[in-house]
C-alpha cells in the first residue's frame, strides 16, 4: 500500500513537472506620432517596447559592430547633423570612401524602401547590410555577434528585449530598427505652417509658432508649392516632406552612378534616386546622393538654373527645357527662408536619441 | 493484485492527462469578393507604359504614369467601395477587390476623383488601409490646394515629325479640386465569374480617346500642362471629361 502511495505520487509529480520559463515580458512603447502623421505600421514580428528601444540605442552606438571597433551606425549618423555624414562621402573601417552621401535618419517608420537606390524594402534588412559590407563596418556577423555575446550586459538586453537568450544578427536589427523607429520628427515651423493650412488644429504652442512665422517665410513657401516658382512640392510635400518614388531630378546629362535602374535593370530607371524628406535640411549637408553640394544656395542654383535633361529626367521638372525655375536673388532668398522653417530643434536636442554611454 | 491495480491508476492518470478542450471548428462562412479591373489601352492595343504610341496628329507619345481616384461607388444607397486608387505603374489593372455580392451591385454610381464628402479631410486621418490615407496616396495629395489629385496623367511625347525619337516634350495632367469632379456611371454591369467566390468587373481605358474624344481632342504640342489652377480651367476640365469618357466596360 505504501508503495502504491509513493508511486501514485512520484507520477503525480512527474505529470505536474514541466520546465517553467523564468521569462521577462518586455513593456510595450508607445510612439507618440505627430497629430498630423499618419499612424506608422509596425511590423508584427518586430513589436515596439520600451527593452527593445532602448537596446537598439545602444547598439545604435556601439562600436564593436565595426571590424575593429572604431565606428558604429552614428560614425556615418550623427545626432549634431540630424543623423547623417557632413563629410560628402562617409569612410569605413579600411580607409575607403564609400561613393553615396549618407543619408538622413529621419520618420524612418514611414518609409518604404531604403538606401538611395531603394534596395532594402525593410528597416530590418536595411540594417543588416552596414555590417558585414567591406567598405563600411567590415566585419562578419557572426564576429559581430559573437563581440555582443561576450558582453554579459549585452545578454541581459536582448534577453529583456525579446524574452529569450541568445543573441543573433535579426535581433540585433530588430533593436535598431525600433530605436530608429522612435526617432520622429514633427515640431519644426513647418509642421504648424502644413497644419495651419490643411485647417488642423493647432495646440497653443503652435499657434504661439504661428504668430512667430516671417512673411519671408511664407512666402517662401509660396514659391516653394508654387508651379510658376520654385515648383519643390511635386516631389517633396505633406507632413513626411517627401514624396515615395524615384527620381532623377536633373544633376547629370549621363550617369556615372545609375541608382534605381543597377537595381531593376530597366534603362528606364537609370540616374533615378529615392526623393529624401526635406526635413532638418539645414543640418544635412552636403546634398544630392553624391553629396555634391555643400550649401543651399548651391542646390537653389541647381534647381534653378542647372538642371540637366537626360532621358530619364523626372517629366514633373516642368522647366527643364530652361535649366529650371529661373528664379530671380530675392526668390532664392524667399525659398531658403521657407527650407530653414524644416529645422526641428526638438528632434536633434532629444535626449532619447543621444549615445547613451 | 497491487500491478493490477498500478496499472489501473497510470492509465488513469494517463487518461485524465490527455484530455484537453477539442477545438470545435466552425464552418468559416463564404465571402463573395468584387473585384474591378482597368486595362489601359491605345485604341485597340493594350497599353504598356514607356511604350511609344503614335497619336492622331503623329506625334510620339510615351505614357509614363496613369493613376486616379474611384470613390463612392456605390448601387443606390449601397456603397460597394468608398474609395480605390488606380496606380497602373505600382497595382497594375486593378482598381479595387471587396466583399459584396453581384446581385447587389448589377450597376454602379459614383466618382472619378474624390467625393468632396472627403477631400478636405485630414489625410492622415483615414483607416491605414484607405487608399485616402497619405501613406498610400502619397503623391496623389496636394497638401497646399489642400485636396486630392483625382487623376494623374503623365507622359512624354516627341513632336517633331524628323523620324528621330527625342522624347523632350513633357505632358503633365494633375486635375483635382471639387470643380473638376466628375461623376460615372457603370449600368447593367455583367460580372464574370472568376473563381470561387470572386466576380471581376473588367474595364478598360483607352488613352486613344482620351486624347481624341469626338470633337473633345487634346493636341500634346500645345496642351500638355495642366494642375487645376486658376487659368487652367478649360484644359482642366476637357481632361478629366476626356479621361472619365475613356473609361468603358472592357
Amino acid at each position: 500500500m505504501k508503495y502504491l502511495l509513493f508511486l501514485f505520487i512520484g507520477v503525480a509529480i512527474f505529470l505536474s513537472c514541466k520546465k517553467d520559463k523564468v521569462g521577462h515580458v518586455p513593456t510595450p512603447y508607445v510612439l507618440e506620432i505627430p497629430s498630423h502623421f499618419p499612424d506608422m505600421i509596425i511590423p508584427e514580428d518586430n513589436p515596439m517596447t520600451v527593452e527593445g528601444v532602448e537596446l537598439g540605442r545602444k547598439l545604435f552606438y556601439e562600436k564593436k559592430l565595426s571590424g575593429d571597433n572604431t565606428i558604429s551606425c552614428a560614425a556615418c549618423h550623427a545626432p549634431a547633423n540630424s543623423f547623417t555624414d557632413p563629410n560628402q562621402f562617409s569612410v569605413g573601417i579600411d580607409g575607403v570612401l564609400g561613393n553615396r552621401n549618407s543619408m538622413v535618419l529621419i520618420n524612418l517608420g514611414w518609409q518604404n524602401f531604403f538606401f538611395w537606390d531603394g534596395r532594402s524594402k525593410t528597416l530590418e534588412d536595411q540594417i543588416l547590410l552596414p555590417v558585414p559590407n567591406p567598405i563600411e563596418m567590415h566585419q562578419s556577423w557572426p564576429d559581430a555577434v559573437a563581440k555582443l555575446n561576450a558582453d554579459m550586459n549585452y545578454r541581459n538586453m536582448f534577453f529583456n528585449a525579446f524574452n529569450e537568450e541568445g543573441i543573433d544578427s535579426i535581433k540585433v536589427s530588430k533593436a535598431i530598427a525600433q530605436f530608429l523607429r522612435t526617432m520622429i520628427s514633427g515640431s519644426s515651423k513647418y509642421d504648424v505652417m502644413y497644419k495651419f493650412e490643411n485647417s488642423l488644429p493647432l495646440s497653443t504652442s503652435e499657434n504661439a509658432t504661428l504668430l512667430s512665422i516671417a512673411a519671408e517665410e511664407w512666402a517662401g513657401y509660396d514659391l516653394f508649392k508654387s508651379l510658376n516658382g520654385a515648383d519643390c512640392f511635386h516631389c517633396h510635400n505633406g507632413p513626411l516632406m517627401q514624396v515615395k518614388k524615384f527620381s532623377n531630378n536633373g544633376l547629370d546629362l549621363s550617369f556615372i552612378d545609375f541608382g534605381r535602374g543597377a537595381i531593376t535593370g530597366n534603362a528606364n530607371d537609370n540616374g533615378k534616386f529615392k526623393v529624401p524628406s526635406l526635413r532638418n535640411i539645414e543640418l544635412t549637408a552636403p546634398y544630392m546622393h553624391d553629396g555634391r553640394f555643400t550649401t543651399l544656395d548651391q542646390v537653389i542654383e541647381h534647381y534653378s538654373s542647372g538642371i540637366q535633361t537626360s532621358s530619364t529626367i523626372d517629366p514633373l521638372i516642368e522647366y527643364a527645357f530652361q535649366g529650371g525655375v529661373q528664379l530671380d536673388a530675392q526668390e532664392k532668398s524667399l525659398l531658403k527662408a521657407f527650407l530653414l522653417t524644416l529645422t526641428d530643434y526638438d528632434f536633434i536636442n532629444n535626449p532619447d536619441f543621444q549615445d547613451p554611454n | 493484485m497491487y500491478s493490477k491495480f498500478i496499472v489501473y491508476i497510470i492509465l488513469a492518470i494517463a487518461v485524465f492527462s490527455s484530455c484537453k478542450d477539442d477545438q470545435v471548428t466552425e464552418p468559416i462562412p463564404v465571402v463573395d469578393y468584387l473585384k474591378v479591373t482597368m486595362q489601359p489601352t491605345f485604341g485597340t492595343n493594350e497599353l504598356l507604359l514607356d511604350q511609344t504610341f503614335t497619336t492622331a496628329e503623329g506625334y510620339l507619345v510615351q505614357f509614363t504614369d496613369l493613376k486616379c481616384y474611384f470613390t463612392s461607388m456605390k448601387n443606390s444607397s449601397n456603397e460597394l467601395c468608398q474609395a480605390a486608387l488606380y496606380d497602373y505603374r505600382e497595382t497594375g489593372t486593378l482598381v479595387f477587390s471587396k466583399p459584396g455580392k453581384p446581385a447587389d451591385y448589377s450597376s454602379l454610381n459614383g466618382f472619378v476623383g474624390v467625393d468632396p464628402l472627403y477631400n478636405h479631410e485630414d489625410p492622415s486621418a483615414f483607416a491605414n488601409d484607405n487608399p485616402l490615407n497619405i501613406a498610400i496616396a502619397n503623391d496623389m495629395h496636394w497638401d497646399w490646394n489642400p485636396g486630392y489629385i483625382f487623376m494623374k496623367v503623365e507622359a512624354k511625347v516627341d513632336t517633331i515629325p524628323d523620324a528621330i525619337e527625342n522624347f523632350d516634350h513633357f505632358v503633365i495632367f494633375h486635375i483635382g479640386t471639387d470643380a473638376f469632379i466628375q461623376p460615372i456611371s457603370l449600368p447593367s454591369i455583367t460580372w464574370t465569374a472568376s473563381g470561387t467566390g470572386l466576380y471581376t468587373l473588367p474595364l478598360k481605358l483607352d488613352m486613344q480617346k482620351f486624347l481624341q474624344n469626338g470633337l473633345q481632342t487634346i493636341d500634346l504640342k500645345t496642351e500638355y500642362s495642366s494642375h487645376s489652377s486658376a487659368g487652367q480651367e478649360v484644359l482642366s476640365l476637357k481632361v478629366i471629361q476626356n479621361f472619365k469618357d475613356a473609361i468603358s466596360f472592357y
